[in-house]
This record gives C-alpha cells, sequence and structure tokens, in this order.
C-alpha cells in the first residue's frame, strides 16, 4: 500500500523527514507515535502527497502509494483513494453545515443522490450525530469539528486512511465511537495509518508501532511486544500517555512575600451566554497566587469563558471581584490583566521584537527580565516571524513588562511541539515568583500536571471540583 | 412552523437581475407598488414572514413621510429630505430582492446553481472560499480587537475613528501574516475533499425548476413589460 | 508539485485576499456610517483606497500571475450581486481591476508607474455600488416633475450636486489611490518585505 525508500524532506533548510524506508501492506494498522515535532505529521503529508505539493519544501527518495509513483495520477480523484483527518479542527472545513460538508467529497466524485442521503444517514446514525447534522461548523466543539472531519473522511469508503491525531479533541465517548469505527474498517481490510499521542484505545486496533524521533524511525515494534513490554519501551522512547491521562500535579504552591501577595476574589458570578440557556455560575472563588492555577474541563465547559471574564473582555450579568480587598471595575480588569491567546499570532503588533515588548516605543525598563527569559538576541527579528514558542515568550514578556498581574493563558500549549512545551512550562515555574497571578485553560493534563500546583474542573458552566495535588480542598 | 417553498437559486438570481433592471427602468407609481406588494410576498413564501412585513411597512411610510411631510419642496432641507425618501423608496426592492436571495439558500445550493450555469471553477472556488474564510476572519478581527484593547493601543470606537489607519494597520498586519497557513490549510481541504475533480460533479441539493419558480419568473417579466409599457 | 495542487492553492490564496479586501471595505463603510450620516457611500470607495494599498501589494507578492486581481474584482461584483448590493456592480468591479492586470501584467512601464496606476484602476472598481445614486437621482427627477416642478427649477436643484459632486469624488479617489498606495508600501516594507521579496519596492 505504501513503500518509501530512502525518503527525506526538506523544507526551510531543515530536514524535516530523514532517511525513511517503510513499507505498510494492504489491511495493515500502523500507529505513528512520538512526541509533537518529532515528523508524524510531515510523515502523514509526504504519505498523502500534500508534501511538497500544497506545503512547500523538497522530496527526494522514491515514494510508491498505491502502487503509483505519479503524484499527478494518484491524486486525480485522491478523494476516492485516500480519507485524510488533520489535526486543527478549526481548518478542516469548507462548507458552512455539517450536512454540505459530508457531502461535499461525494459531490465532487460525481455520486448520486440517493446514494449520498444513504452514506450520510449511516454515518451520522454511527456516530450519534443526528441532532447535530443542519448545524453551522463553526458553531461546534472542537472535538464535534474533529468528528465531522472523520465523517468527511469516511464517507467515500476509502482504502487507505491517514490520520492525523483525530482524537486530540475528543472526549471520552467519541473516543470510543470513533475505535469502534476503526475497528469495523480494519477487518474490512482498509489500510490505516495513525499519528497518536493517546495510545490507549489503539491497542486492539494496532498491528505494529512505529516510533520515531527528530524524523527519523527509531523503532518498528509489533503489537503483542509493544504492550508486553510497554513499561521499558515507555522508558526507552519517551513515549507519553500510554493510558489514560488523569490529574496528578506535580508541583507545589510557594509562600509568596506580603508585598507580592496577590489574591483575587470573585463573588457571585453570573454570566449569561448570548442567544442561549447556558450560563455560567460560581458563588465564590479565590485565586491566590501561591499556587499557578490551571482550569480544566470538557469542551464548552465555561473555561475560556471564566477567563475573558476575569480579563474584564466579557461583561458578567453580575458579580464582584475583588484584588486584595480592593474592588475592581471593568476597566481595572482590563488595565490588570494579560491574556496569551490560543491563537498567539492575533496579539503580535509591531515590526520588531523590542518594539513589540515596548507597546510601540523601543524603551525596555526592565533588562533583568530580558535576560531571565533570554530574549535579547530576538531584538530586531519581525515578532511574526518567530516560532510558536518563540511568540508565546515574547507575549508573556509584553504582559510582565506592562506591570500586569494576571496572566491568562488560554490552551498555550496547541501546536507546541513537547520541548518548546518543557521551557513554556520552565518558564512559567521562573516567572510565578514575582507578583503575578498565573491561569491557565488547557486540555493537556500533561502540561497541567508539570506547571500547576491547583485545579480548577469546570463543568456546563459551573466549577465541580478544586484540587491541588491529589487532595480536594 | 410554518412551511416554506424552496426556491430555485436560478430564479432567486432572475429576480435579483429583475429588480435591478427594475429599478434602473422608470416604471410607474403602480407597477413598483405592485412590485414590491409581489416582493413581500415571495420573502414570505421564502420563509421570512416577518421580513416580508416590515419591508411593506418601510414601503408605506416612506410613501407616506413624502406625501405628507415634503408635500412643498422648496428650501434645500425639503429637497435633500425628498431626495433621501424618495431614493431610499427605489432602492428598497433591491434590499428585498437581495434579502430573497440570501437568506434559506445554503452556499451549496449556490454553488450547484452557478455550476450548472457554467461559471468557471476559476470563480466558483475563491467564491467558495470567501464565503468560508470570511466568518472567521470576522472572529479573528474580535480577538485582535480584544488583544488591543488589554495592550491598551486602542481601547474604544473613538481612538479607532481618530486613528483609522493605524488601526486598520493593527487589524491587518497579524492577520495578513497567517494568511499563508491558512490558504496551506484550506487548499489541502480542498484537495482531499476532491473539489478539483475533473468529472462532472453532482450536488446533494435537487435543485430543480418547480411550476412556482416558473410562475414567479412569468410574473416579474410581466411586471416589467407593463412597467414600461404603462 | 502536481498541477492540480498548485491551481487549488493559487485559487483559495486568491479567495483568502478577497476576504481580507472585504473586510477593508466594510471597515471603511462602518468608518463612514459612524463619522458621515448622509450620502457617505459616495466616499466609501476613496476611503476604500486610502486603507487597502497593503493588501493589494500581497496579492501582487503572493499570487503574482495575470488574472488574480481581476478574479478578485469578479469575486467581490458577484460578492455584490449575490448579496444584492446592485448587481450593476460587478460590471466595474470586473473592468477596472482587468485593467489593472493589464497594467501590472501586459505592459512595460517603470514599476513605480505599474503599481501607482494599477492600484488607482483598481480602486475604481469599487464605484459599482455608487451607480444606485445616479439612478435615484433620475427617479428623484421625475418626481420633481411629475409634480409640476419646471426643468429649469430641476436644473436648478442639481446643479450642484451633479458635475461637481462627480468630480470630487473622482478627485478623490485618484489621491488617495496615490496615497494609500505610499502607506501600503510603507506597511509592506515594515513587515513583510525582504521576507518574501518579489516587489521591490526601492526601487520601484
Amino acid at each position: 500500500m505504501i513503500d518509501l525508500y530512502e525518503v527525506n524532506y526538506f523544507r526551510d533548510s531543515n530536514k524535516i523527514i530523514n532517511q525513511v524506508n517503510l513499507h505498510i501492506n494492504r489491511g495493515e494498522v500502523v500507529a505513528l507515535c512520538g512526541e509533537s515535532g518529532s515528523g508524524k505529521s510531515s510523515l502523514l503529508n509526504v504519505m498523502s502527497g500534500l508534501a511538497p505539493g500544497m506545503i512547500g519544501g523538497k522530496l527526494t527518495g522514491t515514494r510508491k502509494i498505491m502502487g503509483e509513483i505519479d503524484a499527478d495520477q494518484l491524486f486525480q480523484t485522491f478523494a476516492n483513494k485516500i480519507g485524510m483527518v488533520f489535526q486543527n479542527p478549526d481548518s478542516q472545513f469548507i462548507n458552512p453545515d455539517v450536512y454540505s460538508e459530508l457531502a461535499f467529497a461525494m459531490e465532487n466524485m460525481g455520486i448520486e443522490r440517493d446514494q449520498m442521503y444513504r452514506r450520510i444517514n449511516e454515518m451520522v446514525e454511527s456516530f450519534n450525530f443526528e441532532e447535530l447534522l443542519q448545524r453551522p461548523i463553526t458553531s461546534l466543539s472542537g472535538g464535534q469539528k474533529q468528528l465531522v472531519a472523520c465523517m468527511a473522511s469516511m464517507i467515500l469508503d476509502p482504502e487507505l486512511y491517514l490520520l492525523d491525531e483525530p482524537t486530540s479533541n475528543l472526549d471520552e465517548q467519541s473516543i470510543q465511537l470513533l475505535s469502534k469505527r476503526l475497528m469495523t474498517l480494519k477487518q474490512r481490510k482498509k489500510t490505516i495509518v495513525i499519528a497518536e499521542h493517546r495510545l490507549d484505545y489503539l491497542r486492539d486496533l494496532v498491528d505494529r508501532y512505529i516510533i520515531m524521533d527528530h524524523g527519523q524511525l527509531l523503532a518498528d515494534i509489533p503489537s503483542a511486544e509493544f504492550w508486553q513490554h510497554s513499561t521499558e519501551y515507555q522508558e526507552r522512547y519517551h513515549l507519553r500517555n500510554l493510558f489514560k491521562p488523569q490529574i496528578n500535579l506535580s508541583v507545589a504552591p510557594i509562600q509568596q512575600s506580603a508585598e507580592n501577595q496577590i489574591t483575587l476574589k470573585i463573588d457571585e458570578l453570573k454570566f449569561q451566554y448570548p442567544r442561549t440557556k447556558m450560563a455560567l455560575k460560581s458563588s465564590q472563588l479565590e485565586l491566590n497566587n501561591q499556587d499557578v492555577i490551571g482550569i480544566i474541563g470538557e469542551n464548552g465547559a465555561g473555561k475560556s469563558t471564566l477567563l475573558q471574564l476575569i480579563a474584564g473582555l466579557l461583561k458578567p450579568k453580575q458579580g464582584l471581584f475583588w484584588l486584595n480587598q480592593q474592588k475592581l471595575t471593568g476597566k481595572a480588569k482590563l488595565k490588570y490583566s494579560f491574556v496569551v491567546m490560543q491563537n498567539v499570532r492575533m496579539q503580535l503588533f509591531f515590526e520588531s521584537v523590542e518594539k513589540e515588548l515596548g507597546n510601540g516605543t523601543n524603551e525596555i525598563k526592565n533588562n533583568e527580565l530580558i535576560e531571565l527569559l533570554s530574549l535579547q538576541k530576538l531584538f530586531k527579528r519581525r515578532p511574526q516571524s518567530l516560532s510558536g514558542g518563540q511568540q508565546q515568550l515574547v507575549a508573556i514578556a509584553t504582559a510582565l513588562l506592562s506591570n500586569k498581574q494576571f496572566i491568562l493563558f488560554d490552551e498555550p500549549t496547541s501546536g507546541l511541539d513537547y520541548e518548546t512545551m518543557l521551557h513554556l512550562s520552565q518558564i512559567i515555574n521562573k516567572i510565578r515568583q514575582r507578583k503575578v497571578l498565573i491561569i491557565i485553560v488547557s486540555h493537556d493534563l500533561d502540561f497541567i500536571n508539570m506547571t500547576c500546583s491547583r485545579v480548577i474542573e469546570m463543568s456546563h458552566g459551573q466549577i465541580k471540583t478544586m484540587n491541588r495535588g491529589q487532595a480536594n480542598d | 412552523m410554518p412551511t416554506r417553498v424552496n426556491f430555485d437559486p436560478r430564479t432567486k438570481l432572475i429576480i435579483v437581475l429583475l429588480t435591478t433592471l427594475i429599478f434602473i427602468l422608470n416604471i410607474s407609481f403602480m407597477i413598483e407598488i405592485i412590485f414590491v406588494i409581489f416582493l413581500s410576498c415571495l420573502l414570505m413564501l421564502n420563509g421570512n414572514h416577518k421580513l416580508g412585513v416590515i419591508y411593506l411597512v418601510i414601503f408605506s411610510l416612506l410613501i407616506l413621510c413624502n406625501l405628507t411631510i415634503f408635500s412643498e419642496i422648496n428650501d434645500s432641507w425639503s429637497i435633500l429630505g425628498s431626495f433621501l425618501l424618495i431614493g431610499g423608496r427605489r432602492i428598497l426592492p433591491t434590499l428585498m430582492a437581495a434579502t430573497f436571495a440570501m437568506t434559506n439558500t445554503h452556499i451549496g445550493e449556490w454553488v450547484a446553481s452557478l455550476q450548472k450555469l457554467k461559471l468557471p471553477f476559476n470563480l466558483i472556488l475563491p467564491l467558495v472560499i470567501v464565503f468560508r474564510y470570511f466568518p472567521t476572519l470576522l472572529n479573528n478581527t474580535k480577538a485582535i480587537f480584544k488583544a488591543l484593547k488589554f495592550r491598551g493601543l486602542i481601547t474604544n470606537k473613538f481612538e479607532l475613528i481618530l486613528h483609522p489607519i493605524k488601526g486598520l494597520e493593527y487589524i491587518l498586519v497579524p492577520i495578513l501574516v497567517s494568511t499563508d497557513t491558512i490558504a496551506t490549510e484550506l487548499s489541502s481541504v480542498v484537495f482531499i475533499r476532491g473539489m478539483g475533480n475533473q468529472m462532472p460533479h453532482t450536488s446533494i441539493y435537487a435543485n430543480r425548476f418547480q411550476w412556482l419558480d416558473w410562475l414567479v419568473i412569468v410574473v416579474s417579466v410581466l411586471l416589467m413589460i407593463g412597467g414600461i409599457v404603462i | 508539485m502536481t498541477q492540480q495542487q498548485s491551481k487549488i492553492k493559487e485559487l483559495v490564496s486568491i479567495g483568502i485576499y478577497t476576504a481580507v479586501y472585504f473586510l477593508v471595505v466594510c471597515f471603511s463603510t462602518a468608518l463612514l456610517k459612524l463619522t458621515v450620516p448622509i450620502f457617505n457611500s459616495i466616499m466609501i470607495p476613496a476611503l476604500n483606497a486610502l486603507l487597502a494599498g497593503i493588501v493589494y501589494l500581497l496579492v501582487l507578492d503572493k499570487v503574482n500571475r495575470f488574472g488574480a486581481l481581476t478574479t478578485i474584482g469578479s469575486v467581490t461584483g458577484l460578492f455584490f450581486l449575490i448579496t444584492g448590493h446592485f448587481p450593476l456592480a460587478f460590471v466595474p468591479g470586473v473592468v477596472f481591476s482587468l485593467l489593472a492586470d493589464l497594467i501590472q501584467y501586459k505592459t512595460q512601464l517603470n514599476q513605480k508607474v505599474k503599481l501607482y496606476l494599477g492600484y488607482t484602476l483598481f480602486s475604481f472598481g469599487l464605484t459599482g455600488p455608487l451607480l444606485p445614486l445616479w439612478f435615484m437621482k433620475r427617479a428623484y427627477i421625475n418626481e420633481l416633475a411629475s409634480r409640476g416642478k419646471s426643468q429649469a427649477y430641476i436644473d436648478h436643484v442639481f446643479s450642484a450636486i451633479t458635475s461637481t459632486s462627480f468630480i470630487v469624488c473622482i478627485i478623490s479617489i485618484l489621491i488617495s489611490s496615490v496615497i494609500g498606495m505610499m502607506i501600503g508600501l510603507k506597511i509592506y516594507r515594515k513587515y513583510f518585505a525582504a521576507q518574501e521579496g518579489s516587489i521591490n519596492a526601492d526601487e520601484g
């Protein structure tokens, strides 16, 4: 099905795929494991022909997909042959609603209308998606969007599936549905290559585990062997999430000096979502900067909303905010807060890092901080051309330099590779000694575990639990 | 839930074009009234019951004001006022036709119709992308405004009006630096869903001319001819 | 890169820049709605020309092929057509963007002249939505005539509006296109040049 000989893939003078030889037979289910940034996505893109075609870069070696070397021939009717799911749920659809998105690929392949109706019905039934069928895709949660992408990739019943972390935004129930569906595909001798860092749900599905690092294939292990010695492999290849991730905070609260103390108290908070019956409510919430605070919860639980309410970007229906006994107005909240957004590119405005840090001027007062974050070498660069991790660093520094007291992170790890994520966690650990209250919204429990000393779990607009370490408080 | 008629997008397109023609041509007042009532019936059939009524009310109010307040046109204020009233009244049918065209028709139906009208792929694909990307763009703009707000760069509308060029630079630069990524991502989706396929495409929407479509077109053509002749 | 892939990517990019161009149009329209109470639509093309320079430059930079501008103009027009912004707006949108394309890719003019001339022509593409004003005027004249006003009186009423406003409109578009292109080049040099660099702003 897939034959790669001596394949190298270069982009921007980086070698992203390094001397890969790989053969996958028809009917095999293969998992690609390794940290983000190890080359899993790139390898999938090489298999799908999107690299270098769409993405750019240069490919050497021989690539034979479904017995075809000539890309033009193979891709004429791509959708019929290959089903593909990407990582980013927000940019995986073209049509405004679920129904037309599911029909889209079939329309393009000229399938008869009756057949389309039949296939769509069958597909939404197996994913329990009937109720959401007519909804605009933009109104869906990240996980629901991801399911739409999965359904759309399967609707033409292709022979080969290339899936890039399809579960990254899914809740447990949807993961079960997806894995059931993949199981039937396996029984029907479809070939599946799946890049994933959550391995628990793949156990009965996968035939081979391929471990990647720095664009190379480190190991190719049959399933039985892999699970028999799973702890050994986990340590040797630094695999995360062999089992379901759990909260297990490894950071302790710290004692803040009296002058650096920040306590944010929120009383009787209520926020009504526009055009829905949903509301966010919290009777009492006290946040203190002896902790780095993590907020977790399913999609749509109200995590980001809470963050924006604290920052003063949304106006609550009612609620009182106290900063060290001083009452906060909406304007004051804005003045004290800085949100590091999920899409951090949307908050970098100036032509050099230096100017960005000075909020438009070239004056930077706090050199010690610049040194701490080692930003000096980036001063003359354009912030827009930096990597995702560096951009976050610049945003954090901007926040600290403008004397913000609440630094709020909204899903900071999306799109970061593992090393950058570690680095970010270390940076947060460094800056928490200062007079700042750090709150992190994330669905990445690994990151929460290594960064936060207290976790708030939200569900349906309510605060469900608050934890320090293992014990409830 | 009141029932509604599913008009063929091509019918809608024809109505939009005919309305423009009627707007350009000098039609009699009588025909104008009939035509507006006709359009508001179309809106109701299309499922926009409220809007159909609202447009009718606005139309009547415009006529009423013109006959009462500006019955005498002498000074420059009355000239300006009556000009706006008459102009507004004349442009109302185009707005109604646009509402008729834009509501309760899926983008997918439009695309299918444009394909049937043999519009080239080179136009259809960019149009599809505009409809797909514009909402995202508005969301990004909102996010940017939020960031500008807590960074204290632009905190309210007034500052934006005072410094429109600076403001637009703040908005456009983050958006334009990310267009490359978006273009790659969206092209990849277009590609894997096979939109470039050369074989004839089908559509899940059964766009077919029904008797009502024909009737609507015939009536509007008759109205236009009547408008010219009378 | 396969042919299909490169074509798709080009068309998608065009779609994306068209959307960004719309965003600027919406921005200018909203700005004028907030500041000028009536007849603000006459000023939309000029204000837009002042603001959209950078988008035009990036289209030249990223797509850089004959037809891109025309496609943007046509798609804009098509969008006007479907959203009922006055269907005839389609015509100037296509004609002027085609002219801009011709200037940009089919002439041997100096780089700088090409940029400024092309952009000015492209800016005139937005005059389409103004056409209704002209027809509104005709309707108004009829109304006056039907009320028994004399031709002399009607001429008097419109003497100021017609020719002056027409000329003011055109001149304002010309001037703001030139200034808009300068602003666009400035932003381009600041954030985008050297990074991409197919437009040499300094030489041009």
